[in-house]
């Protein structure tokens, strides 16, 4: 999976802002924390549920569970708002 | 072929007609047409190569930055989407909103069409009278410094020579000038400038002038007036949806860059109000601080 194409991200302090220039693509903005972040960062290249979950596990101290949970609530929410090609 | 600069970006129109010329009239920059007319009569006959000898006659490395911008279109609404468009590429930003300079400092009021913009900028000019003057009434222009553009000093060159007349008074509380020496190429460096477009809105509310931009409001309709600062999170969702966003993801890029740094130099403000008096002051008093 990975986001959609013409997806755009800029850091506004300590929140990450995810918007599309092209409102056939998505029209709204996606305001991240430092965590939501670091996921966003990886689904700009072509990723997995499980390589998500690994990153998380190797940038965090959190168990396993925890992040594999964490990572699918997430995309969930990705999905939701259409911002990923799978 | 017409000559312009707009905020500081040299800008070349290919077809006009005399409604579009009188629109572009305050923004016509003879020097750069007597210059290239020049070249073009050094080379007689070679008008295809008049094209490539001016162009690769600009200075090594400021090519880019240099050589016009080319817009073409045959309404004034064609010739904005495509000047948008190609700005954002030389960091230049189309903001919709209203924008004025109260003691040479540019303030801007946004806000989705009809809530009261202008009618808030009116007031301004009510309470403060001529220090206040209009920069645009609905699309000015902003970008990172001024360079070394001369036209940039203009505002700031005519308030702090004060010629033969008498040095203002000042009132009690009245905000002080930032005075700075003209000809240092570095002091507009990494500061946020308003410039004036001629697009300025449906009254021709406007002038070719730019100012340092020192706060931005977002307005909304309230029985009450108040104003509130907004966090930089905050503040990009209102600007977001006001500020020019090409299409292409390479210019968006840098409108977002560009939203990034203007968030951590300028104050944006939400002001709640009511189009009267009162709302001027409750602005002014936070946006330009205490005001006499």
């Amino acid at each position: 999976m990975k986001l959609k194409r013409g997806m755009l991200t800029r850091m506004i302090g300590d929140t990450q802002m995810m918007v599309a220039a092209d409102p056939d693509v998505f029209s709204g903005i996606v305001r991240s924390n430092e965590t939501a972040a670091f996921l966003v960062e990886r689904l700009k290249e072509e990723t997995t549920e499980e390589q998500l979950t690994d990153a998380l596990c190797a940038e965090y101290d959190v168990e396993r569970t925890v992040a594999a949970a964490d990572v699918a609530a997430f995309l969930e929410k990705l999905r939701k708002i259409r911002v990923l090609e799978e | 072929m017409m000559y312009l600069n707009i905020a500081g970006v040299p800008v070349k129109v290919a077809a006009w007609n005399e409604e579009i010329r009188k629109f572009f009239l305050p923004y016509s920059a003879e020097g750069l047409e007597a210059e290239t007319e020049a070249e073009a009569e050094a080379s007689p006959g070679m008008k295809t190569g008049v094209e490539a000898e001016s162009s690769s006659g600009m200075k090594t490395g400021s090519e880019a930055e240099s050589s016009p911008i080319n817009i073409s279109g045959t309404t004034s609404e064609e010739l904005l989407r495509d000047l948008s468009n190609q700005m954002a590429g030389r960091n230049v930003f189309l903001i919709h909103g209203s924008a004025l300079s109260l003691d040479g400092r540019g303030y801007l009021f946004t806000a989705p069409s009809g809530t009261g913009k202008s009618t808030h900028s009116r007031l301004w000019r009510e309470v403060f009278g001529d220090r206040v003057v209009m920069i645009n009434d609905d699309k000015p222009f902003l970008r990172m410094g001024m360079g070394t553009d001369e036209r940039s000093e203009e505002l700031e060159t005519q308030i702090q020579e004060p010629g033969e007349s008498k040095p203002q008074l000042k009132r009690p509380g009245e905000l002080q000038l930032q005075l700075k020496r003209p000809g240092e190429a570095e002091r507009t460096h990494g500061k946020v400038y308003v410039c004036g477009s001629p697009w300025n809105g449906k009254h021709g509310l406007g002038s070719n002038i730019k100012a340092p931009l020192s706060g931005i409001a977002v307005l909304k309709q309230a029985k009450e007036n108040r104003i509130e600062r907004l966090s930089p999170q905050d503040a990009f969702r209102f600007l977001y949806t006001q500020i020019y966003l090409p299409k292409e993801s390479e210019r968006a890029q840098k409108v977002l860059d560009f939203m990034a740094l203007l968030l951590v130099q300028v104050p944006v403000w939400m002001l709640y109000c009511r189009p009267d008096h009162d709302a001027v002051r409750v602005a002014a008093e936070a946006m330009c601080g205490k005001l006499g």
